[in-house]
């Protein structure tokens, strides 16, 4: 199972450091969680990881994945570990799809590419890939377009074509945040079922520390631009170092002292 | 009719969405609720339960439904042309998505001008409604984009409360906020809304966040309710199993890595 590590990262954009030495290990086949507030970086590292990051950036530092340093490769040759070897989800799955393209056409499309499928063999594999995320009659649902599906089947559906090319690190940028609480239960429970079952190393982007103490084998606090703490999950809830992760958890509206 | 001060009262409510391609979907399914002057009720369930159709046929934005809804006496009917009764406008409402309800093109404090102009002579000053939502007096020289989402949901706060209201709405009002500020903002509607003495229908998923603020829950599902109590005793022992369900859903932070409750 392969991890990932990132190593003293930095990024700055027109003179403003918005990633300031982020260092941080995804072991292999474990969930990572990236917990902070709106505007501490944990979407940036996380698009960092795939190299897609804001225009005119300058990024540096050590992405090391697979025996290679992910930093000083050129946009074309991450092109090869887009899909393939890193995936993506994000958070809004009603905007991460195309709205006119039926759902057939938007699972079979990279695998054609990048698995050099046929169109037949494609759709086969998309029928599997929707039975495997739990989506309800898949050969119907692969003639519908994104509008007729709830946000939680959405979401199921965005995961499946992340793990469709057989990804090895899966990036969920706030893959739940949409959701109401039922229905992120259930999301909830397929990322755990993915990361167990196929030994994908998952990195977790949330704000949610209920979701996080849910999910993460291992949690990274960020702010400003770092990562301020990092142990496994019960270290981080339980017995957090840093005052600033201890205000966070102690925000939580289901926070009880002495618990 | 007689005014009277019975707050809110929906009396067998109901509201149908017309379906593209034929067909109607009965949002709101003969609902009876009432909000008493200076109560917090928390309305939770599921997504496509009602909730939000519920809200917008309070304020006159559901067109056309059945059954007898009523402010302080005054019959609430869906918006037209025509203004609304100056009682009524005093139910305002706080959006999901402050990017979308603040306007971009305007400044702050122009925005909030308005919203005092329904209650002309007695509303608070911008910079007094402000600082009640702990923004300095300098951000009503601004736009809504120079704001955080946290901050702008305070702008929408302000702005709601800056009509006097005498009942506020909070459509999912903290659902797009971080987690460390949702208990801040749902508690700093609770204490606004004493402070000026308006009711409160406070809407969200999040029985969690709602449990901190409301004096009475009423849980919906497919467009009924299905169960309503303190909150104390709902939370303690839920009767019916849409309540259960959302219960069980709540991720707990102890650290323990157990997942919620799912069925299916």
């Amino acid at each position: 199972m392969t991890g990932i590590s990132i190593r003293n990262l930095r990024l700055e954009l027109g003179g403003k450091k918005l990633l300031d030495g982020v260092t941080l290990d995804a072991a292999g086949g474990q969930i990572t969680g990236l917990a902070g507030e709106s505007g501490s970086g944990k979407t940036l590292t996380g698009m960092a990881l795939l190299g897609l990051l804001p225009e005119g950036s300058q990024l540096s530092g050590q992405i090391l994945y697979a025996g290679t340093d992910l930093v000083t490769k050129s946009q074309k040759q991450l092109n090869q570990y887009r899909g393939t070897e890193i995936a993506l989800v994000f958070q809004d799955p009603a905007a991460s799809m195309h709205p006119m393209i039926s759902i057939g056409e938007q699972l079979t499309d990279h695998m054609r590419y990048h698995l050099k499928l046929s169109r037949k063999q494609a759709l086969a594999r998309a029928v599997q890939l929707l039975q495997r995320v739990k989506v309800p009659d898949p050969e119907q649902a692969l003639t519908k377009y994104p509008h007729q599906f709830s946000g939680g089947q959405l979401q199921r559906i965005a995961i499946a074509g992340a793990i469709a090319c057989e990804p090895k690190i899966l990036i969920a940028d706030e893959p739940t945040t949409a959701l109401d609480v039922t229905v992120q239960a259930g999301i909830m429970h397929l990322l755990r079922e993915l990361c167990d079952s196929l030994g994908l190393t998952i990195v977790l982007i949330t704000h949610d520390l209920g979701v996080m103490s849910g999910l993460a084998d291992n949690i990274a606090v960020m702010r400003n631009g770092r990562v301020i703490e990092f142990g496994s999950r019960f270290d981080v809830i339980r017995n957090p170092q840093q005052e600033y992760t201890r205000s966070l958890i102690e925000s939580l509206p289901n926070f009880q002292k002495g618990d | 009719m007689a005014r009277t001060a019975d707050g809110l009262v929906l009396d067998q409510v109901s509201a149908t969405h017309h379906q593209r391609g034929g067909g109607t979907l009965t949002a709101v399914d003969a609902v009876s609720l009432t909000v008493a002057p200076g109560e917090v009720v928390g309305l939770v369930g599921e997504s496509g339960c009602g909730k939000s159709t519920l809200a917008k046929l309070i304020c006159g934005l559901q067109p056309g439904f059945t059954g007898a809804a009523s402010f302080n006496g005054i019959p609430i009917r869906p918006l037209t042309l025509a203004r609304r009764p100056s009682e009524l406008l005093r139910i305002q409402m706080v959006f999901q998505n402050p990017y979308a309800s603040l306007n971009p093109r305007r400044r702050v404090g122009a925005q909030i001008e308005d919203a005092r102009r329904i209650n002309p002579g007695t509303a608070a000053s911008v910079v007094d409604l402000l600082d009640q939502v702990e923004l300095p007096a300098t951000a009503a020289n601004s736009f809504p984009h120079q704001f955080s989402g946290g901050q702008r949901q305070r702008i929408a706060i302000a702005r709601a409360v800056a009509t006097g209201p005498t009942l506020l709405i909070g459509d999912e009002p903290i659902a797009s906020l971080d987690a460390s500020l949702q208990s801040k903002i749902a508690r700093l509607m609770r204490e606004l809304a004493r402070e000026v003495g308006a009711s409160l229908l406070f809407i969200s998923h999040d029985l969690s966040v709602v449990r901190l603020i409301a004096d009475r829950v009423v849980v919906m599902n497919r467009g009924r309710v299905v169960e309503s109590g303190v909150t104390e005793e709902l939370w303690a022992n839920p009767t019916d199993a849409c309540t259960r369900r959302l219960l069980d859903s709540i991720p707990i932070a102890d650290g323990l890595g157990r997942l919620p409750h799912f069925e299916g």
